[in-house]
């Protein structure tokens, strides 16, 4: 296998993520009443970026959306570019990546109670 | 001295009757179900409940041959060190707690375990130095003894106990599995002209008045930092495990792009303290915040849950 076979392996290679919610600092004492039906409120706005997180390291931010029945993230700020200290600017669309057109953002269910 | 026999015409019918002692149960697995035993602060207390538990014992077990049993030592091993003190193979009756909750088990030397036999059907008590196992009708005689010990020691110990099939050689794995830490009482039979060593084996909550009748896995009852701790804050935070990506596709993304997740819709999240996973639930929005709805709470199952998968 030439040296462009073997890059090209490598970056076929797959990792798990995670999709991290902004935090709460709670109670442990709270924490042992939760119960199946509880609800948790989140300190965070409703709209609040996510991160994408592999291996407890932070890839990226952004919004979590529902492409074709499935969650996708559309990416707002890439840990490169926050450790740079940059603004999240447009970039072009990769071939890879789906267009905002076919997204919807994710919405929370909303509560009919 | 009486001549009464320790059990009766009709109980010695009962025992011939009875069922088989258990089969061979196998490799049995190693537990860390209370990988902590008795505080030193308990130990006395510990040691006291367990000579009151030795006096019952001698009680049932005298017959025809009066039966001296002593309390020589309390120690705490795992359960496959104390028996190894025994020569092979060391008569094993028990009493169990519901729940396979752990409970306690005689261990006897050979010669001891015989001797008691032949008193219980009304023989003198006649030792042997013959090291065997008991045979299927010494193995329910010897069941049917502590049977009758097990609600004097049920009402010490404030527990509902029950008999266990005999073993030898290793505890009856709802008491205790080889690798778990108990309370062992070094036991001193003396029965006619001999001596010999015996084991008391405990699960060793049941020594300890405050933690009796809890659950599996809190055994030991709150302690006084309890109230200091459901006071300590942890880290909650909602997770979505997502799959995998590929690292050409994490190398190329750019603010804007969408990256798809291999992860439905409606999937639960998880909510993790300090990184442990705790709970599954949704996120629900109300109004401006989000809230985590909780589906299921991980880790051990509840009693009601308990029941529905016995049922």
């Amino acid at each position: 296998m030439n040296e462009r076979g073997t890059a090209g392996s490598v970056l076929d290679m797959e990792f798990p993520v995670e999709v991290w919610l902004a935090s709460e600092r709670v109670p442990l004492g709270r924490l042992l009443e939760l119960k199946p039906g509880d609800e948790l409120p989140l300190s965070g706005k409703a709209e609040e970026p996510v991160d994408l997180v592999a291996n407890g390291n932070t890839l990226a931010s952004g919004e979590l959306v529902v492409v074709d029945g499935k969650f996708g993230i559309r990416i707002t700020a890439t840990a490169s570019a926050k450790l740079a200290g940059l603004e999240p600017a447009s970039e072009p669309q990769t071939d890879n990546a789906a267009t905002q057109a076919d997204t919807q953002a994710v919405r929370p269910q909303e509560d009919r109670s | 001295m009486t001549n009464k026999p320790v059990l009766r015409p009709e109980e010695v019918q009962g025992v011939l009757s009875g069922g088989e002692c258990a089969a061979d149960p196998g490799p049995q697995p190693y537990s860390l179900r209370e990988p902590m035993a008795i505080p030193p602060a308990a130990l006395e207390v510990a040691r006291a409940t367990m000579a009151d538990l030795v006096g019952l014992l001698s009680q049932s077990l005298s017959g025809t041959t009066p039966v001296e049993l002593g309390l020589d030592d309390l120690q705490q091993q795992t359960a496959a060190a104390a028996l190894s003190a025994l020569p092979p193979p060391p008569w094993i009756a028990g009493l169990a707690r519901a729940e396979n909750n752990g409970g306690l088990a005689l261990a006897l030397h050979p010669s001891v375990g015989l001797a008691l036999v032949d008193m219980a059907l009304g023989g003198p008590g006649t030792t042997s130095d013959d090291a065997r196992r008991p045979t299927a009708l010494e193995s329910r005689v010897l069941q049917r003894l502590l049977t009758s010990a097990a609600a004097p020691i049920g009402d010490l110990l404030s527990e509902t106990l029950v008999s266990t099939n005999c073993e030898t050689g290793r505890l009856p794995s709802v008491i205790a599995t080889p690798g778990e830490t108990l309370a062992v009482g070094l036991l001193r039979f003396k029965i006619g002209e001999g001596h010999h060593t015996s084991l008391l084996l405990m699960t060793a909550s049941l020594l300890l008045p405050e933690s009796r009748n809890t659950e599996v896995g809190s055994a030991r009852g709150p302690g006084p930092l309890a109230r200091t701790l459901e006071r300590v804050p942890l880290e909650l935070r909602p997770v979505l495990p997502a799959g995998s990506v590929s690292f050409h596709d994490m190398m190329t993304a750019r603010a804007g792009n969408v990256l798809r997740l291999d992860v439905a819709e409606g999937a639960c999240f998880e909510l993790r303290a300090e990184g442990q996973p705790v709970a599954h639930g949704h996120i629900v929005r109300k109004t401006d915040r989000s809230v985590f709805t909780i589906s299921r709470m991980l880790g051990r199952p509840s009693s009601e849950e308990r029941s529905e998968k016995n049922e």
